[in-house]
């Protein structure tokens, strides 16, 4: 299935330890867990998109080797829950008497997730000659208060199975946690390493890149190497011998610049543009207040205004999300949000 | 006769509560997942309740109006026993439970010894109540006493709640399940039929039943309500038309907000007028405002306030602390209407439903996200953010990579649409 995907990003996933691109540190540590036949609960960490959950992912296989299949597993914390885990949960749901109004005699569930998905997993013994299972958790921490929950599971199903924890926030994760696992962080690839994976992709799709361009995919990809991949796909459709020009036109087109595409109506102080265009965003790419919010951070700091409007800007964002903690409707926060940025954008 | 004359004035819900078991609705109750007879295990477990048997107390646990206090109160009358009952209303204190309890658990007394009077049943009801300063010590005090008991010992509860662990820990459960609609519906005809009104519409007792999802106590409560509120054949107008008219209520509600209220007071009594739910009615606020207030800072204004709204609506819900809702009502009604000073309201504005926008993946790209689920090993959140877009762009630049892209990933044609949008 990998292999002749049509989408490089997919194809050239490294599929074993050794064929990870850099990071030798971590590779080595991994391999004489390997060897050992030993580890402990690990907790990776490191920037969003360096390759994390693959690391993880070969690790285990080459750990459980030929028996990975039934004792491996990847679940992913942020994914809501689907109608038939909630029919499960269903089972064990309770009703809220705590509130009045229209609340009150609902349905409420408890959060299904480590029951329906963790637990059923490591009860079971391991099968196969290996001394335990591994269970893979993406995005650990946006389970928030329920990490509590998997302190204790992590003691009393240890022995059976060994748990990865993926996060890009480790500041998030609680400290019993981070307690009892082992903390790798992941860095992002270096340029020369870099430079020889890609390598390897263009001698195979029979493509060329110059060196500066190179140099563009290496800085604006942040050492994602999926995110080059894509790019340098995308360049390829348009010309098979890349430079920085094609680069450009097609880092232009990127989808990840949507919230970018929001500060000019802002700037304009045009309220109902951009309402109507960050709820279109939203739609689409089912974000939430919070994930907003830290983009929009993000391109405000790019951006060239001067500095004491820069620092209002983020005073506003900052506000809005700290509301958002209370508030019961992000679309309000969020408006709020915008018509301060409009006002603002109206005096200067 | 006599009896029912006086009884007239009760509410239904009390008149028709079932005094023996023969007139009540079977309820269903699952222990450990396995169907039960809710009526024959707890008839077996007082009637075989010695001193010293082990089991001293059963937990029943559902939600509410299905009858979980009534059918103790219906065993106690087919037993000839007597029930004494605490309740959340009850402040539940080391001290006072146990006074209570003790007596009642404990003493057979001077009086009960000679008259050899009724048996007791011990009634611990909305037992999730328990909680707070005000009911400290009350968890070991049941627990205690449940040791000690002479008397069987039934506990109520609505949810399920950590903080009664212990108790979970020695008790059996029983999850007490909502009645079926046919049931719900079986029991008002028989209600009508002894109130004598002949002139309803079968299809009002079915849209009662389904409104209120197996609760037999607001059911017969909306009964009422209806029935009793003029019998005459438009005063019956069905309930899905009452519930038809709110949009226009709302409707009329939000234009009279930002055109008509002058002061605080205004928007006070408009609201107050209303019954539409307030948890709704401010995001109507929220979509409609911009339409109303077009000047910027006006729109600050507004927005800070309304904002604020949300947040103490919020801290009411996550602190139960209901007094803060006149706040909330006079910035998001007051705050915001009289926000507006200078803006200029267009003669005709369209009042539009709330955008409900949630971070939940829509159903028609769900089946797609799953695929790529599968194949990229991500979760169908980071699918939908990175992915599709991506294989949108891939699959417009060339016809045969869109080709190549629909084989690999065997899509359907309505997945296919969703990559040339």
């Amino acid at each position: 299935m990998t292999i002749n995907s049509p989408v490089w990003s997919v194809k050239y996933i490294p599929k074993t330890l050794s064929e990870i691109c850099g990071r030798e540190q971590i590779k080595f540590q991994l391999k004489e867990y390997i060897s050992k036949k030993n580890f402990p609960h690990l907790l990776l960490t490191g920037y969003h998109g360096v390759g994390k959950t693959n690391i993880a992912k070969c690790f285990a296989k080459e750990f459980l080797g030929g028996s990975y299949e039934s004792n491996l597993k990847t679940l992913f914390a942020d994914v809501p829950i689907s109608k038939e885990e909630r029919k499960q949960a269903g089972i064990r749901s309770t009703f809220s008497t705590g509130m009045i109004g229209s609340r009150a005699g609902k349905k409420r569930y408890i959060h299904p997730f480590l029951d329906i998905k963790v637990k059923p997993f490591v009860q079971i013994k391991a099968i196969g000659e290996i001394p335990f299972k591994i269970l893979i958790v993406k995005n650990f921490e946006t389970l928030g208060q329920f990490q509590q929950g998997f302190r204790r599971l992590m003691e009393t199903y240890g022995s059976n199975c060994r748990i990865i924890l993926i996060t890009s926030k480790i500041s998030a994760i609680i400290d019993p946690i981070i307690s009892r696992c082992q903390i790798l962080f992941i860095p992002p690839v270096e340029y020369k390493n870099f430079s020889d994976f890609i390598e390897i992709v263009l001698k195979k799709e029979k493509i060329k890149i110059n060196e500066p361009a190179l140099r563009v995919l290496y800085k604006y990809s942040e050492g994602q190497l999926n995110k080059a991949i894509d790019i340098l796909q995308l360049s390829a459709m348009i010309s098979t011998n890349i430079n920085s020009e094609v680069l450009f036109e097609v880092i232009n087109s990127d989808s990840d610049k949507k919230i970018k595409e929001l500060l000019k109506p802002i700037l304009k102080g045009d309220f109902s543009a951009v309402r109507t265009q960050l709820r279109k965003i939203r739609r689409e790419f089912n974000y939430s207040a919070q994930e907003i919010y830290k983009q929009l951070l993000d391109e405000i700091i790019k951006f060239p205004f001067s500095k004491s409007i820069k620092i209002q800007y983020i005073n506003y964002i900052a506000d809005a999300d700290f509301r958002s903690i209370d508030g019961q409707d992000d679309d309000i926060q969020l408006s709020n949000l915008i018509s301060k940025m409009c006002l603002l954008s109206e005096k200067f | 006769m006599e009896e029912i004359e006086k009884k007239s004035e009760l509410p239904w819900v009390e008149k028709y509560r079932p005094k023996f078991i023969k007139e009540m609705a079977k309820p269903v109750a699952k222990v450990n997942r396995q169907k039960v007879d809710l009526i024959d295990e707890l008839i077996k477990f007082i009637k075989n309740f010695k001193k010293e048997s082990k089991e001293k107390a059963v937990l029943l646990e559902g939600p509410p109006g299905i009858g979980k206090t009534s059918v103790i109160y219906a065993i106690a009358n087919d037993l000839n026993m007597q029930v004494i009952e605490t309740n959340a209303s009850d402040t539940r204190t080391q001290k006072s439970l146990k006074r209570k309890l003790d007596e009642a658990s404990k003493s057979r007394d001077m009086i009960d010894f000679i008259f050899k009077s009724k048996n007791k049943i011990i009634l611990i009801d909305e037992i999730d109540g328990i909680y707070g300063v005000s009911d400290k010590g009350a968890i070991p005090t049941v627990l205690e006493i449940m040791i000690n008991s002479e008397f069987p010992i039934v506990m109520i509860a609505n949810e399920y709640k950590r903080s009664l662990n212990q108790i979970y820990k020695k008790v059996r459960k029983f999850e007490v399940q909502p009645l079926s609609e046919e049931a719900v519906i079986k029991i008002l005809e028989k209600i009508l039929k002894r109130e004598n009104i002949n002139d309803f519409k079968p299809k009002d007792l079915i849209s009662i039943a389904q409104k209120n999802n197996g609760d037999l106590r607001a059911s017969i409560n909306d009964l009422q309500g209806l029935m009793q509120g003029g019998r005459s054949a438009e005063s019956l107008k069905n309930l899905d038309e009452l519930q038809r008219d709110t949009s226009e209520v709302i409707f009329s509600l939000i234009r009279s907000l930002f055109t008509e209220v002058k002061t605080l007071i205004d928007a006070k009594r408009l609201l107050d007028k209303s019954d539409v739910d307030y948890d709704l009615l401010y995001r109507w606020v929220n979509e409609n405002l911009p339409k109303y207030i077009n000047l910027n800072d006006e729109l600050v204004d507004a927005f800070e306030n309304i904002s604020t709204a949300d947040q103490i609506f919020g801290r009411i819900r996550k602190y139960q602390n209901w007094a803060l809702l006149p706040y909330f009502f006079d910035l998001f009604g007051g705050g915001v209407s009289l926000a507006k000073k200078r803006s200029y309201t267009p003669k005709f504005v369209k009042t539009t439903f709330p955008e409900i926008i949630s971070s939940r993946i829509g159903t028609d790209k769900l089946s797609l996200a799953k695929k790529i689920e599968d194949v990229y090993e991500i979760s169908s959140i980071e699918a939908t953010r990175t992915v599709i877009p991506f294989l949108k762009l891939l699959s417009s630049k060339s016809i045969k990579m869109k080709k190549e892209i629909s084989d690999w990933l065997q899509l359907d044609s309505k997945e296919k649409q969703i990559l040339k949008k």
